[in-house]
């Protein structure tokens, strides 16, 4: 075993695939009432850092990448060098604010620092924008609003008697260290995986197979290029919501049957299915990746948790708005059933660990990526397109990748609190999610709930799709429908 | 759902216990289900408790006659309760709280509570996650745990499960001291919009 806490494949991966212009970072944005100052949130950031410890962490790159970073203490951290108050002029609208947000958003995070940052934003009257981003691979499993809710409160009153914490840095590892660790971790790292393969469990042999099927539909059910599909992303975005209350939500969900996640998604698969009438899509279908979290636990008790993913696929046939939300509950209820999040999560953990050569620099050295390295980042194919025209004669690969797999499109979900919470004693009215765009998906969506409101957050590349806006209509079109339609129903009544 | 169906379900998950696991440090914990005969230790494990801790303790667990109660509430199916034990001694519980109104049967309610030496150290993490899977097991829709707004520890485990706060209630708690506290309530809704996968992976 490491000494040092080292990233798994999937924090390599995620690593490894972000570009200047495709940042892999989370970005949350809350919107606070009133004006809050970046010296008072520093003061609180440094009360509760303790319980974000990867915060006080930045990443050690080993020697020749004989094995994935480790992370470190950061011998000079200071918490106003990641903190930052940005004023805009007076009068700026909210909409105007979101727009800078992005372009905060747009840059990656240095990474010889701990990997976040926060972002105070001033002009728009009455608010201030707080704006929270943290790089993918340092969120352990969970998403930025769950670390977000360390610094929270659900009072007015900021937690008594919390201030910061004497904290003394490990000191820095020498290369040679990190060197020898390296080497000694993947000898034990290859015994482990090969001991645990041998202890397999029927259980565990069945989910493989499933796993194996889920990954033979990525072939078999070759996906479609949507117009936002077309070419890699640039580094601008645009930005759209659509809010709806979800006391509305539930309301239908009880007339229609079906869980929250099964109407939140059927309303979005019907929006896109109507916008893409037109072009080549018409008629095929969607497939989604959705991250999820899926705790895991060994024999040594809890371990905490993952993000896997899922990849339900949706025809874009013409269907009627009952039929497409049971088209989406099907589809859902097969893949919780086939255990299909765990299943794949489980290959990723059996496979041969990633030559972290490969990991690190696939696309400077020219090198074929590592499938599980692939499925350690939840979409395989995408990366190999992104790979593709980086290595000599590469757009060949790309092309054949083009034509026989990836997905359409990332949907985030990002549950909130349903209470009103506080940052530094100022109200949380509302928060936005951004999500990460990256390879070819030039279109991206956070769901997020908060304060009894669940918002589509829509994020597009605007040369790959500049008709976001009226994405946002037609979303916001299909879920009045909905409502109309359940309208006169029974509970139920499905 | 029938009371008798309910039973099968308890006896069925409760067929998986005891369990053992190793807390940070090493040491090894067992988890089992909490029964008739765990009267003494429930007691002595509440002895072991701060006066702080007892300060926000739901019922008065130091009072063999509350014990006797919370103990035939899971004789009769409406609490099903694990115990953390090393050998004879209970270091922490976890219980899962049926409510047997009509309209809230599909609610239930998660306690978790370990001794402070055990504390930090993942215990209390691995029992909300045990008594977690009980619950979903036993069919229950929707869970409930409540806690002060500065038990921030005790939220962070919550919310590694997708529980989320769903309302926070000024001055509801009085404490032994007579002190009045928010309550601060989260929650998981099993059909309700969640990021999470229910069943875990064991490997």
């Amino acid at each position: 075993m490491s000494r040092f806490e080292r990233l798994n494949d999937q924090a390599a991966a995620l690593l490894a695939m972000e570009t200047a212009q495709a940042p892999l970072h989370d970005v949350a944005v809350a919107l606070l009432d009133g004006e809050l100052s970046a010296a008072v949130l520093c003061e609180q950031v440094a009360a509760r850092i303790h319980r974000l410890p990867r915060y006080r962490q930045k990443l050690a790159f080993v020697p020749f990448n004989l094995a994935h970073p480790v992370w470190i203490d950061e011998q000079r951290l200071r918490i106003e060098n990641h903190v930052y108050d940005h004023t805009l002029l007076p009068d700026t609208s909210l909409s105007q604010a979101m727009d800078y947000a992005l372009k905060i958003a747009q840059t990656c995070l240095p990474r010889e620092k701990p990997l976040w940052t926060m972002h105070l934003i001033h002009g728009v009257p009455g608010m201030t924008l707080f704006v929270h981003i943290a790089h993918q691979s340092m969120l352990d499993g969970v998403n930025i609003n769950d670390v977000s809710q360390s610094l929270y409160d659900l009072q007015a009153q900021p937690r008594q008697g919390e201030t910061a914490r004497e904290w003394y840095p490990r000191p820095d590892p020498n290369p040679l260290e990190l060197a020898a660790d390296a080497v000694q971790d993947n000898t034990t790292s290859f015994a482990f995986r090969a001991s645990r393969l041998q202890s397999f469990s029927a259980a565990n042999a069945e989910l493989v197979r499933r796993a194996t099927e889920s990954v033979t539909r990525f072939v078999s059910e070759p996906v479609v290029f949507a117009p936002w599909n077309r070419h890699l992303v640039g580094p601008a975005r645009i930005y759209r919501e659509v809010q709806i209350a979800t006391a509305d939500l539930r309301r239908v969900q009880r007339r229609l049957g079906g869980t929250l996640n099964d109407l939140v998604l059927a309303v979005l698969v019907e929006a896109i299915a109507r916008f893409t009438r037109e072009g080549q899509m018409a008629g095929r279908h969607l497939r989604i990746m959705q991250p999820v979290s899926v705790r895991r636990e060994d024999e040594d008790g809890a371990r905490g948790n993952r993000v896997a993913g899922i990849f339900p696929v949706f025809t874009l046939q013409d269907l009627g708005l009952r039929q497409r939300h049971q088209q989406v509950r099907w589809e859902n209820e097969s893949i919780k059933q086939n255990r299909e999040a765990q299943a794949l999560q489980l290959l990723s953990e059996l496979a041969p660990p990633v030559p972290s050569i490969a990991a690190a620099e696939a696309h400077d050295l020219r090198l074929f990526a590592q499938p599980n390295l692939l499925f350690a980042a939840f979409n395989p194919l995408n990366f190999l397109q992104q790979l593709g025209p980086r290595i000599t004669g590469g757009e060949w690969l790309s092309g054949l990748l083009q034509s026989m797999a990836g997905f359409n499109l990332t949907v985030t979900h990002v549950p909130g609190s349903a209470a009103t919470q506080y940052l530094c004693g100022h109200a949380v009215t509302g928060q936005r999610f951004l999500p990460a765009l990256l390879a070819n998906l030039g279109f991206g969506v956070a769901v997020s709930t908060y304060g009894g409101k669940l918002t589509y957050n829509l994020l597009s590349d605007p040369v790959l799709l500049p008709q976001l806006g009226g994405l946002a209509e037609t979303v916001a079109t299909v879920w009045n429908e909905f409502e109309q339609l359940t309208m006169g129903d029974a509970p139920g009544s499905d | 759902m029938s009371g008798a169906e309910v039973s099968d379900l308890i006896a069925a998950v409760l067929e998986d216990y005891p369990q053992a696991v190793k807390v940070e440090g090493g040491e090894e914990v067992v988890l089992r289900p909490a029964g008739a005969a765990d009267m003494a230790a429930i007691v002595a494990f509440a002895g072991e408790l701060t006066e702080q801790d007892l300060l926000f303790l739901r019922v008065d667990i130091t009072q063999q006659s509350v014990v006797e109660n919370w103990l035939s509430n899971v004789a009769n199916g409406q609490t099903v309760s694990l115990l953390a034990c090393q050998d004879e001694r209970v270091v922490g519980y976890c219980t899962v709280d049926r409510n047997p109104a009509r309209w809230t049967r599909r609610v239930g309610e998660i306690r978790v509570n370990v001794v402070p030496q055990m504390r930090s150290r993942g215990l209390g993490r691995h029992m909300t996650s045990k008594i977690f899977d009980v619950a979903r097991r036993i069919g229950l829709r929707k869970l409930i745990a409540h806690m002060t707004p500065d038990q921030v520890g005790a939220q962070a485990a919550f919310a590694r499960l997708g529980f989320r706060p769903e309302a926070l209630l000024t001055d509801y708690i009085e404490d032994r001291d007579g002190d009045v506290h928010d309550l601060a309530i989260m929650t998981y809704d099993m059909d309700g919009f969640n990021a999470q996968v229910d069943v875990p992976l064991q490997v």
